[in-house]
């Protein structure tokens, strides 16, 4: 189970590393919403690991607060910094 | 028993997420690395969240696990689908590898 | 008014279990908290929100939904190994294609789009009346009826009946 959770923090390092060197705008913007799902896996699996159920409600928040940032940033892009 | 059924599951969602990273640092254009990385992601995800159910067997926990993976479901298509529409209304090309 | 009776039944059921997840027990005043704030929800969302009726803009069973559930993963794992021979072999053609629907209601159009994306390999761009937009990774073919048939056959059967 341990292991399971460090490889899991290995592969989120490696698509870290995409935002940084992604050449167009929405290169990053994908390597964001891998890094996300990523992220929201690791709490799942943490909860798991250690037991707790209360960590299941941040996973739920954090799906849905993800979400909205995305999609309201690849629509600011979209028109060009127009709101 | 169970313990060890739920590894192999989550060895499974590893392996898909793996290829995801391989797929997004092998290609050159950025029309191909998103078909290849969300998607296949998210099929590593779902395999990943099915062990955390079967090994926590049936109680609580997994029942907020299964509607993690119905919100997932429902709201990872849309952020696909929201880059790529805003890539080609903003004139993106398509180039051939 | 029996159709109607049980379209209402099946969202407030849902509603109830997610509040019954959040809470982690089953007493009696969880169950009854439950139903009447999914009551207040709903209707509260028809009135200020939507200005309309949720009966008639979308149509909802939850049954006909879990067995398109096990289709959709049936058909995103069969195509995740189909791709992944793909990133290894890299013999790949991207290209956009455009397909054709016959679905009447919005709603089944809606979940269409979103099973097409979902399956990795091909990604709905735009959905202008019955024509779709698809960006497609490795596209054998440029005709409508071809390659509608090849991406969306399982799917649209399914949602037709």
């Amino acid at each position: 189970m341990l292991t399971i959770i460090i490889l899991l923090i290995l592969l989120l390092t490696l698509s870290l590393l995409r935002i940084l060197l992604g050449p167009s705008l929405w290169d990053r913007l994908l390597g964001l919403n891998m890094v996300a799902s990523k992220l929201l896996a690791l709490i799942v699996l943490y909860a798991s690991y250690k037991g707790i159920s209360m960590y299941l409600d941040l996973a739920i928040v954090y799906a849905l607060l993800g979400f909205v940032g995305i999609i309201f940033l690849s629509i600011y892009v979209q028109r060009k910094g127009r709101f | 028993m169970r313990e060890i059924i739920a590894l192999i599951f989550m060895s499974g969602g590893l392996f898909f997420i793996g290829f995801g990273i391989l797929g997004l640092y092998r290609f050159k254009n950025f029309y191909t690395r998103i078909l290849i990385g969300s998607n296949v992601d998210t099929a590593g995800f779902i395999l990943l969240l099915a062990g955390v159910i079967i090994r926590h067997g049936f109680s609580f926990f997994s029942l907020k696990v299964c509607f993690i993976i119905f919100l997932v479901l429902i709201v990872n298509p849309l952020i696909t689908h929201a880059i790529t529409r805003s890539a080609y209304n903003s004139g993106f090309k398509i180039k051939k590898e | 008014m029996n159709n109607k009776a049980f379209f209402y039944g099946q969202f407030y059921l849902l509603m109830t279990l997610f509040w019954i997840a959040l809470f982690e027990n089953v007493h009696l005043m969880t169950l009854i908290t439950g139903l009447i704030f999914s009551v207040l929800v709903i209707f509260f969302t028809e009135k200020y929100l939507l200005k309309d009726d949720f009966y008639q803009i979308i149509d909802f069973n939850a049954f006909k939904l879990l067995i398109y559930f096990f289709i959709l993963l049936y058909e995103i794992y069969a195509n995740a190994f189909v791709t992944i021979h793909q990133i290894i072999t890299l013999q790949i053609n991207p290209d956009i294609v455009e397909i054709h629907t016959d679905l009447k209601s919005n709603t089944q159009k809606c979940i269409l789009a979103n099973s097409i994306t979902l399956t990795p390999g091909t990604v709905t761009i735009d959905l202008e009346g019955h024509t779709l937009k698809v960006l497609w990774l490795n596209a054998k073919s440029k005709n409508t009826v071809i390659a509608g048939n090849m991406i969306k056959g399982r799917f649209e059967r399914f949602l037709n009946r």
